[in-house]
């Protein structure tokens, strides 16, 4: 059989799917105790063979780090460093963006978000930025505002529309 | 229905064509995006199709439900991003397809399987719809668990790398599955405190955030989607891959066949939907594809089956709402309210007093399918090369696109931040190999699994073994067992085969 290609083990990455799953399955537990069966019946079945398989995977895990030496970090999540500048950046952004759209609207919001977003990409000159960002927002704008009329909380650009177009 | 009352309708809805073709292009577009779907689009144009006669309107929802469906494939292909719910088993062959650089022939292996499973279905429903109508009785909550269960068994074959990882992922999704509140007393579970999280983990956002987010956090260290060895076969727009993938098709045309029957099957059953229908017909043509190993690696089947079963829904759903008055799905719901607003009476006796509108539907839809044919085929080699911009362009666009269509489901800005939470968790799956599609299949069918559970354990006060007590759910398990056999008993014949 052909091996697959060996990427550097940090175990601890392994983990942290395993450990939100744990958390959740406690905290589903917790929240549903003093429930009818029928509100919980599943979710116990589902959540004890969840909880083993957690378990098995730490014992995995632990039997890795401390027979085969093998390191227990988070490389894979935080590598390369390049990266992971710009994708914290775009959290970033799209936190900010979500966090402000009740007052900045679609229009302004999502072009401000995308030209951050850009630049932290690495998109250059400005120019581009801000025209590929105009071109993209105007798009969402009239597809979702307009054709849509999805229900985004309005902005500057939403009430100028409206003052304009009645 | 006699030949002579086919060719009258085939005439008057060809006559039709000027509100086909908006409604199939609406209808792509609308499926393409993310959080968009014909339900939700359906209710927005309710002014305009109550406004319309019958015929028109019909015509119009029928061609507009059915392009969605179609849509929903094309971002699901190009960059892993289901536009419908019942396009995310597409992504499983379809993206890597891509990667390679195929996207061109994944796109039209999708399209042709989305087309012919349609029409297929549509012939098929046309043919049998007498018998079809009562079938959706037969399924009832004992049968349906059976049923779901040949879509979750998809997260242990997905798991065969890893069983562990994958095990994991698919029983996290479960339990996320669960969260809001429980079918029979309303009482919230694991909501953390969000009112929004009572109706449960909204679909749209969960999906955006594990695809689309997700995935776009991944890409965000590569330069484009596609390898740099698939660059060149991916820039290239001749119609060499849409030919192959044609002739692929073709030839695979039995496959197609099948798994837009199962699509049908699944689709009369109330409340049942595309996405467990592209589940279980992916299951179902892993299990007895001679290589299943190919299946996630960019397996042409897995997208026709996926895509095959997807749409072969499309009809089936419209089938209990027309023969029984019970509309098989929130989009059928929606067009039940346009037909009653104009005085018809769902139920067995529409097909006698008014066959010209009853039966006009499936044939509207035959009509939808074929123009489909001309519009979308011809577009595939221009699609496909949006693989082919820079991820420093696509990143910011796919994310904050897709979180703000993540709104438009429900409305809630809430939503903006599921979207935001499913895609760190798919990040940190991608990177660790947990399987992003386990995760999901679990979140779609959780809870309509839990939901028939419970109802057939309550009618048994719950005695388990009231799921082998009827004889159409023993003959499902005993199908379900059997799928999940043969494999291995192929398995080891092979291997016994090969030995001296």
């Amino acid at each position: 059989m052909k091996e697959a290609k060996e990427k550097p083990k940090a175990l601890g990455a392994d983990l942290v799917i395993p450990v939100l799953a744990l958390g959740f399955t406690i905290y589903f537990f917790f929240s549903t105790r003093g429930l009818q069966w029928e509100a919980r019946a599943n979710g116990l079945i589902i959540g004890t063979a969840l909880i083993l398989l957690v378990a098995a995977q730490l014992v995995r895990i632990g039997i890795s780090v401390v027979r085969r030496r093998e390191p227990l970090g988070f490389a894979p999540l935080v590598s390369p460093p390049d990266a992971l500048r710009k994708r914290l950046g775009m959290l970033a952004v799209t936190i900010a963006f979500v966090a402000t759209i009740p007052w900045l609207g679609l229009g302004l919001g999502l072009f401000a978000a995308l030209a951050a977003a850009f630049w932290i990409m690495g998109v250059r000159p400005a120019r581009n930025v801000l025209l590929v960002a105009f071109i993209i927002t105007a798009v969402c704008w009239v597809l979702f505002t307009i054709a849509l009329d999805i229900g985004l909380p309005p902005g500057p650009v939403e009430h100028l529309y409206h003052h304009f177009a009645g | 229905m006699s030949w002579d009352l086919l060719t009258q309708l085939f005439s008057q809805q060809l006559s039709l064509w000027w509100i086909i073709w908006p409604g199939i292009l609406l209808g792509i577009v609308v499926g393409f995006l993310p959080g968009f779907n014909a339900e939700n689009t359906l209710i927005m144009l309710l002014p305009l199709t109550l406004a319309m006669p019958v015929q028109h309107a019909f015509a119009f929802m029928t061609s507009l439900y059915c392009a969605t469906h179609l849509g929903g494939g094309i971002p699901a292909i190009l960059v892993r991003i289901p536009g419908t719910p019942g396009a995310a088993a597409t992504t499983l062959d379809g993206y890597p397809l891509t990667q390679q650089g195929r996207g061109q022939f994944a796109l039209v292996l999708s399209f042709f399987a989305s087309v012919f499973s349609g029409l297929f279905a549509c012939i098929l429903t046309l043919a049998l719809l007498p018998w079809l109508s009562v079938m959706g009785l037969y399924l009832r909550s004992v049968e349906m668990v059976v049923v779901m269960l040949f879509g979750l068994t998809l997260i242990a074959l997905i798991a065969a790398k890893d069983v562990l990882k994958g095990l994991i992922a698919g029983l996290f999704g479960l339990m996320i599955g669960m969260i809001g509140v429980d079918h029979i007393y309303n009482t919230p579970r694991a909501t953390f405190g969000f009112l929004e999280l009572y109706d449960g983990v909204p679909l749209a956002p969960a999906l955006i955030g594990l695809f689309a987010v997700g995935e776009a956090l991944t890409m965000v260290e590569r330069k484009l989607i596609v390898s740099a060895d698939a660059r060149k076969t991916g820039s290239s727009h001749d119609w060499g891959q849409t030919l192959e993938a044609m002739r692929y098709s073709i030839k695979r045309w039995w496959h197609v066949f099948w798994t837009g029957g199962i699509g049908l099957l699944i689709g009369i059953v109330p409340g049942a939907g595309a996405s467990i229908a592209s589940f279980v017909a992916y299951q179902q043509s892993r299990m007895w594809s001679k290589h299943p190993e190919r299946y996630g690696t960019g397996e042409p089947d897995g997208v026709i089956a996926a895509e095959g079963g997807n749409n072969g829904v499309c009809s089936g759903t419209l089938v209990p709402m027309m023969a029984l008055g019970v509309p098989g799905g929130s989009t059928s719901a929606v067009m039940m309210i346009v037909l009653q607003y104009h005085g018809m009476v769902m139920g067995p006796q529409l097909f006698s007093d008014q066959p010209q509108l009853a039966y006009g539907v499936f044939v509207g839809m035959l009509l939808s399918y074929l123009f489909m044919i001309l519009t979308i085929f011809p577009l595939a080699r221009y699609m496909s090369r949006v693989v082919l911009i820079e991820t420093t362009y696509l990143v910011p666009i796919i994310i904050l696109v897709t979180v703000t269509a993540a709104f438009s489901e429900r409305q809630y800005l809430f939503d903006m931040g599921v979207a935001i939470v499913f895609g760190i968790i798919a990040y940190i799956a991608n990177k660790t190999d947990y399987h992003v599609a386990a995760i999901l299949i679990g979140v779609i069918l959780g809870p309509i699994f839990e939901n028939y559970l419970v109802r057939a354990m309550r009618l048994s006060q719950g005695d388990p073994r009231i799921l082998f007590t009827s004889t159409l759910g023993n003959v499902l398990w005993t199908l379900l067992l059997l799928s999940l056999l043969f494999p291995i008993v192929r398995a080891w014949l092979a291997k016994r085969k090969a030995s001296p």
